[in-house]
């Protein structure tokens, strides 16, 4: 929106800019159980209802996200639950890397990985 | 799957993770997280206080038709923390939340009881802010008025990024969902008012913790507007806590044995 108000009132040049990827929200979640293919994954709710979960696969990596959406004008509590949902790969997981914004436990401590780009509350 | 050790010593404090064991899986899982609130004596039993829909949900295992509430309670690292097992819980009918939204009855008072005797409750809550004790020396009677601050220590295992949050009271009102009619059971804080955090609604995870000021208490964290996301031109809504004369009440509705914990263990009633 603002490269195209500034190009449509100035003569200065417009340097190309670089489309963002339009992340959906989705939330992190822990792995709880793997088994050949099946994978069965925690997301972590507060507000928000789990749409579904996306599932894409490379030679490198098996990214999960956990879709979500948050109804407008709704109050909610502030507590956090975990919605169990099973994910079966095309292969199972073997050396690739897990990704998605998953949750990991460290000796009590939960560590976030990949979550930056997340959209929280 | 994770096992679950309970352990000796260490103290039940305000401010805490407290990790929900509800046993949809076996072993010892965190499953749902809420924060710890102000100690207390209940049914010559002792415990800490925390908000009821954390022992609610993922549609659980709880009746609300049995008859008190226990919990075990674990310590790793720097962060003491409880696990609540169901298997040993026991709810009330009033002393957690139980009711739809909108209806006028609404509690969300939860207790989780000590395992070991050996665990100590002190009367204090975790300032996760400046990394110090807050000790608790007394409970509010009446409602906090409009206009006073109020905050709420949040554990950083339970919401992420979390802090000491302040804000300003803006209302009291009957339920969590905003509806002025019949008895105030909760207060409105707005964590934006005067700028204390912008962006802040009350962060997931931070339900039960004490909402407090100085060493008085107020209630406990509760619910927000799912609408608050950023300091960037958002409008965050006020979070609602619970009262803790509520709390109290509800609580009566199962034991007449009571009793708030301040600073040192010792008992101390409404001021």
């Amino acid at each position: 929106m603002i490269v195209a108000f500034a190009s449509a009132c100035s003569n200065l040049e417009i340097p190309p800019t670089v489309p963002t990827p339009d992340v959906p929200a989705h939330s992190p979640w822990l792995l709880y159980e793997m088994q050949g293919r099946d994978l069965l994954i925690g997301v972590e709710l507060a507000c928000e209802t789990l749409d579904r979960v996306a599932v894409s696969e490379t030679r490198e990596a098996v990214e999960i996200l956990a879709l979500t959406s948050s109804p407008a004008d709704r109050e909610c509590f502030l507590a956090v639950a975990s919605e169990l949902r099973r994910v079966t790969l095309a292969e199972p997981l073997g050396d690739r890397a897990l990704t998605g914004c998953r949750l990991e436990e460290d000796q009590g401590s939960v560590v976030r990985n990949d979550c930056a780009e997340i959209v929280t509350r | 799957m994770n096992s679950c050790t309970n352990v000796t010593g260490g103290s039940l404090d305000g401010g805490r993770y407290i990790e929900l064991d509800n046993d949809q899986l076996g072993g010892c899982q965190r499953e749902a997280r809420c924060t710890s609130g102000f100690p207390l004596r209940f049914a010559a039993t002792y415990g800490v206080a925390t908000a009821g829909h954390c022992l609610d949900l993922n549609g659980a295992n709880y009746a609300a038709s049995s008859t008190g509430f226990v919990s075990n309670y674990q310590s790793r690292d720097a962060d003491l923390f409880y696990v609540h097992q169901p298997t040993v819980r026991y709810a009330s009918t009033n002393a957690y939340w139980h009711d739809g939204p909108g209806t006028t009855d609404d509690d969300d008072a939860g207790y989780l009881r000590r395992n070991d005797a050996s665990v100590s409750y002190p009367g204090r809550i975790w300032k996760w802010d400046t990394g110090e004790w807050r000790n608790i020396t007394g409970y509010e009677l009446t409602w906090a008025a409009v206009g006073m601050t109020v905050c709420n220590a949040a554990s950083p295992a339970a919401v992420n990024g979390a802090s000491t949050y302040c804000g300003e009271v803006t209302d009291n009102i009957t339920n969590a969902w905003g509806d002025d009619v019949g008895y105030t059971r909760w207060t409105e804080v707005d964590y934006d008012q005067g700028l204390y955090h912008k962006g802040y609604s009350g962060g997931p995870g931070s339900s039960g913790g004490t909402m407090f000021y100085g060493g008085q208490v107020y209630g406990t964290q509760s619910a927000s507007d799912v609408d608050c996301t950023d300091d960037d031109g958002y409008v965050c809504s006020p979070a609602q806590f619970y009262r803790v004369r509520e709390f109290y009440w509800a609580m009566e509705a199962v034991t007449n044995d009571i009793q708030f914990i301040c600073y040192n263990a010792v008992f101390c009633g409404f001021s």
